[in-house]
């Protein structure tokens, strides 16, 4: 980092440099001190309590933990019918044994009003998992029906769903440099339009969820609605699929944090050295020539903060998915902090949130220090 | 740097082959224009039909094709929520609460990120991992600790569990100072210390006049913060006189009944004068911004 | 203060001087609720009214907008609770297991207005609690009700009459066949077409026939339980009474057509498809009466909830010839423990008394809201409002008198075990999507219930 210009300083220099710099952060250190370890402190406490918010904690050392963290892989079974030994298979919402599949294939499901679709039935979830487990997910390796069950495998859901939302940020990132980059060219109407994207920062969560309910609706939607203009007819049902659901989420995430990331790369953008820009066009660079060489070397930093921080917001973002889906379909927009947030205040386990809360910090610090790690290798400190 | 001068030296012999600068800044000012065009519906739209479901009749909400300007426009929701809110209270409340913590948290911020940036001491980079872990464990959890504490000096239904820890500067804007200070060329500090100066003097006569868009963007991001912040107030406030706009616009969720109009026209009347204030206050800090942007 | 927080204090000292109130004459109590404006309004009048009147007690009301219970736990577990506090049935066991209500038994004995005759056994009945064995329903009285709000099916009467459809009877509830039936000449496509027309197009369907049913309601009304009545069993997988109930609200959707199917409702919502008129009958509670005053354009009435063709129903346990069944929800008004309220108990009790007396009820009827928790106050124009809409509210008064407390009541924590399983499990299979049958569902499911179930009274005994 900015290191060049020490090596000159020689041993009272230092000294001095070294109280002012502690003078300088003692503000936030003392804060820090003051509100931010007490409450951190009891957290990580807590996470290795029993507490129902009344009376004492208990101490129950890594029971939270243990019970957050076992998983247990197991292999279901074909199911059979009992009295016929006939593997037995869903067609629709059917049950029914092998010989009556034929049969079914050729008429008509009520329910989707297409020719029925048959798969081969497995047993019960409950049958293969040891007591205490809920099934996690599912998966077929090499023909075998793999099933992956956890104590709290809501939790673990959260956890990929997070990851899953963290795709918003390289999308949103490259979209905001574009319309900061094209706001910074001092065009006319350019404050209008700064705060026009800054909008969605500033508007109420409750005022946000109900706009992206409303554009999500599969029947008076705008979204399906624009696909209707644009030919493709259709009723998506973005936010009750469960596959479309955390894309719909992330539509909605870049929509709502376009403003602020546009508004830091602006701040940014004023440290891209002109002199550099005017030199490499003189010199006959192209558009994506200078902002590859000359600005975004400048936006480096600024990018690794809008990482960083919207990597936080995204791992702890709550109110959003909550209040447009409260974190279904089957648990496809559950994330962390909704779990934890129910398990403190609805069911009263603050021990046990804690210690949620404490896994969830443990895996943003992990990606935080990689980000540091890896941030080295592309970006710019200094001109 | 390096990258750069390569570049133009190979670049040279093609020159005459590629537009001049009037027509390449032409170019690239249509394809911005264009660009903010698309980007201006994009955003707009949601918001347009906020404003218009704001003054609607409840009936007409959910219809197609969507309804832009509404058949019966009504202000009955406007006065409803108005009324319900005691929103210019509200206002007050906020702004105070915002512009006192924000202030605070500013100027030690960036104060901070100065240091952690452009600073040699022993302990720098823990110190500022410490502060940035603070940020990564959920809040949720914290509250309650966090609120037994603040019971204990008395601060419930006061603003300061609101205000004074924001005051002492977020880790949040003393990462984004930090990483702003950083990218300033190096030899500001250097002529500075030929000069004699210490690094306070350095600091504010320096450094502190260049940061002048950081600051303003750090404003509006602290400003915003505090004035959407829903479960702090929630938690330690009390009495209605001092419940920021967020705490009584819940008001006009009556808990029974998904009323959209009248929370549209009460949010729409909670975003004007922050709006306002944006709008006002980005001359400043883009634009004033764009000169010190070419000194350094 | 508790030891967690004693825990925190030695860490605290560097900055913080302890502060204690000091004791005010006369005595101060802080009396928290939530609620809408109307509500606000009524409580802040009748706070001031018993104020006026008692020397010795003052009551301060404060409104907690938001996540209410998030917000009641902070202040209890910071050793700071409010002394009187609503305690919504749904979370009555959460506050009693914890021992943070005090018991009313000995101050209700003592009182001159209130007795437990009174009052809706069904309404009074989901306060109780009897420590030694863990059930709710019976042992001692820990708060009153501040109302009772049934459930019951409302109807938009100009849809009936523009299709040309007789009204309901209010006294004879429909059985699922008749709902069907006139669920069926009820369903419009946009062609004007019913669902039992050739050429109707289930994919775009303008008007339905039923809107909202709560599930409990119909598996009440098909003498299913999803609980054991101790609490202790998930018994839905192996009642076909449930079973067949869950199964026909499916069908409404994916056979009979005439039920907008999920997407459609949570996206709009159940209460706005009913005021647009695009379903003609839909479930709510009482409390939704007062918004559908405000806000329908159209005549509308309320009607029985339905009954199954099992002939049975599950009603509150002691009620004798009930036509129909279903839930009601209550709102319970409890002092908190360790607060000034417990050490005051006689004064914040009095004003318990005061809100769910004559006076109290008379106030918050008008509201519309609710039901008096008094059964001869609400059998009165007080009440039953015969100037306003609903022009049966007498249907509420049978409601209320046999209807359950919602299943949330009977067990501990039923937002964990139960929903996490059934909302995001059972529901949007069976019914939303209707991809698999309630009986095969409930079955593959049963264990993870249970096993949650057991956990929720395995965390009580270790709380206790």
């Amino acid at each position: 980092m900015a290191a060049s210009s020490r090596r000159r300083g020689p041993g009272k220099l230092q000294r001095s440099e070294m109280i002012w710099g502690y003078i300088f952060v003692a503000a936030p250190i003392i804060g820090f001190l003051l509100f931010g370890a007490i409450p951190l402190m009891g957290s990580l406490l807590l996470g290795f309590t029993r507490w129902d918010m009344t009376g004492d904690p208990t101490w129950v050392g890594t029971t939270n933990y243990a019970r957050l963290l076992t998983l247990s892989v197991n292999e279901l079974q074909r199911e059979i019918d009992v009295e016929t030994g006939e593997q037995m298979f869903r067609c629709g919402r059917e049950r029914v044994p092998e010989s009556q599949v034929a049969g079914l294939l050729e008429q008509v499901d009520p329910i989707t009003r297409a020719t029925y679709v048959c798969e081969a039935r497995f047993q019960r979830a409950g049958l293969a998992l040891p007591e205490g487990y809920q099934e996690w997910f599912q998966t077929n390796l090499f023909g075998r029906q793999i099933i992956v069950g956890a104590i709290d495998p809501v939790f673990w859901k959260s956890i990929f769903n997070s990851f899953f939302l963290l795709l918003a940020i390289p999308i949103s990132l490259v979209i905001a440099i574009i319309f900061a980059v094209s706001l910074n060219q001092g065009l006319r109407g350019s404050r209008i339009l700064r705060t026009v994207f800054y909008t969605p920062v500033i508007l109420p969560i409750a005022a946000l969820a109900l706009i992206w309910l409303w554009i999500f609706n599969p029947d008076y939607g705008l979204l399906n609605y624009f696909l209707g203009l644009l030919g493709f007819e259709s009723r998506i049902n973005w936010l009750g699929d469960p596959v479309l659901v955390k894309p719909a989420l992330i539509i909605m995430l870049i929509w709502r944090g376009l403003g602020y990331q546009i508004l830091i790369y602006l701040a940014g953008l004023q440290n891209v050295p002109r002199q550099q820009l005017e030199a490499a066009q003189i010199d006959g660079a192209n558009l994506w020539q200078r902002f590859r060489y000359v600005t975004w070397p400048a936006l480096t930093p600024t990018t690794f903060f809008l990482v960083i921080t919207s990597m936080i917001g995204t791992f702890q973002i709550f109110q959003e998915p909550f209040l447009m889906t409260e974190g279904g379909p089957y648990f496809e927009s559950t994330t962390p902090v909704m779990v934890i947030q129910q398990n403190a205040f609805r069911d009263t386990q603050m021990g046990y949130a804690s210690a949620q809360a404490w896994i969830l910090g443990l895996i943003i610090i992990a990606f935080t220090a990689l980000n540091f790690y890896f941030s080295r290798r592309w970006v710019n400190y200094e001109s | 740097m390096t990258d750069v001068q390569h570049f133009t030296g190979k670049q040279r012999e093609r020159r005459s082959f590629t537009l001049n600068t009037r027509q390449s800044t032409l170019l690239m000012k249509t394809l911005a224009a264009i660009i903010l065009l698309f980007g201006l519906v994009v955003m707009m739209l949601p918001f347009l039909w906020m404003v218009s479901t704001a003054f609607k009749q409840p009936t007409s909400i959910f219809v197609l094709p969507p309804e832009w300007i509404p058949a019966n426009p009504t202000l009955e929701n406007f006065t409803r929520a108005w009324e319900i809110a005691q929103l210019p209270r509200g206002f007050l409340n906020s702004a105070f609460i915002a512009i006192v913590s924000t202030v605070g948290e500013v100027f030690f911020a960036t104060l901070a990120g100065f240091a952690f940036s452009r600073m040699r001491f022993p302990g720098r980079d823990k110190l500022f991992g410490l502060l940035l872990a603070t940020l990564t464990i959920p809040g949720v959890v914290m509250l309650v600790p966090a609120f037994i504490l603040f019971s204990r000096v008395g601060w419930v239904n006061t603003w300061n569990p609101l205000i004074i820890p924001v005051m002492f500067g977020t880790p949040f804007a003393i990462f984004l100072s930090r990483q702003f200070f950083a990218t300033l060329p190096d030899d500001l500090s250097d002529a500075a210390k030929v000069d004699g100066a210490n690094w306070f003097q350095t600091y504010f006569f320096i450094f502190m006049p260049l940061a002048r868009p950081i600051i303003a963007t750090l404003f509006v991001l602290g400003f915003i913060a505090r004035w959407n912040d829903f479960l702090n107030p929630l938690i330690y406030l009390r009495s209605v006189e001092l419940f920021p706009v967020p705490l009584l616009l819940a008001r006009l969720d009556s808990m029974y009944e998904q009323n959209w109009t009248l929370l549209m026209a009460g949010a729409t009347l909670a975003l004007l004068p922050i709006l306002a204030l944006f709008f006002a206050l980005q001359r400043y800090f883009v634009e004033s911004v764009a000169l010190t942007g070419s000194k350094g | 203060m508790n030891r967690f927080a004693r825990l925190l204090v030695p860490l605290a000292l560097v900055a913080v001087p302890l502060l204690s109130a000091g004791a005010q004459d006369p005595v101060q109590l802080t009396f928290v609720g939530w609620g809408g404006p109307e509500e606000i309004e009524v409580f802040t009048q009748l706070t001031n009214t018993f104020n006026a009147n008692n020397d010795d007690v003052e009551i301060i009301y404060e409104h907690i907008p938001g996540d209410y219970v998030a917000a009641l736990n902070t202040r209890i577990a910071a050793g700071t609770p409010p002394d009187i506090a609503y305690i919504p049935d749904g979370n009555f066991y959460s506050f009693v297991t914890r021992d943070q209500l005090v018991s009313l038994d000995a101050l209700i004995e003592g009182s001159t207005t209130i007795t437990e005759e009174a009052l809706w056994p069904s309404a009074l009945g989901r306060y109780r609690y009897d420590a030694a064995t863990g059930t709710s329903g019976e042992g001692e009285q820990y708060a009153l009700p501040k109302d009772i709000g049934p459930t019951l099916v409302f109807i938009n009467t100009d849809l009936f009459e523009a299709a040309g459809v007789a009204l309901p009877d209010p006294n004879t509830p429909l059985t699922w066949d008749q709902v069907v039936e006139i669920g069926t000449q009820l369903t419009l496509d946009s062609q004007g077409l019913h669902p039992n027309e050739d050429g109707f197009n289930p994919n775009d369907i303008v008007q339905w026939g039923i809107g909202d049913v709560f599930f409990e309601n119909i598996v009440y009304g098909n003498g299913g339980r999803i609980v054991s009545e101790d609490g202790r069993t998930f018994v839905a997988a192996d009642d076909p009474n449930t079973i067949e109930a869950i199964q026909w609200v499916a069908d409404l959707d994916h056979i009979y057509n005439i039920r907008p199917t999920a997407e459609t409702a949570t996206s709009i919502g159940w209460g706005a498809l009913f005021e647009q008129g695009r379903v003609a009958m839909t479930t709510a509670g009482r409390w939704a009466t007062t918004n559908f005053r405000n806000v329908l354009p159209f005549t509308w009435d309320v009607i029985p909830n339905f009954v199954g063709p099992s002939g049975e129903l599950t009603t509150y346990p002691g009620e004798e010839g009930c036509a129909f069944s279903g839930w009601s929800g209550s709102v319970g008004l409890a002092i908190i423990s360790g607060s000034a309220g417990e050490a005051n108990a006689p004064l914040a009790f009095r004003f318990i008394e005061f809100l769910a007396g004559a006076e109290g009820q008379t106030e918050q009827a008008a509201l519309g809201f609710q039901i008096p928790n008094q059964r001869d106050l609400a059998a009165t124009d007080v009440f039953l409002q015969p100037d306003q809409m609903p022009a049966n509210a007498q249907v509420f008064l049978e409601a209320a008198r046999c209807q359950r407390p919602g299943p949330w009541t009977e067990t501990p924590l039923y937002g964990q075990w139960f929903d996490d399983n059934w909302w995001n499990g059972v529901w949007p299979a069976v019914v939303n999507d209707g991809t698999v049958l309630a009986e095969d569902e409930l079955a593959d499911r049963a264990d993870a219930f249970q096993a949650g179930l057991d956990e929720a009274w395995e965390s009580i005994a270790m709380d206790s």
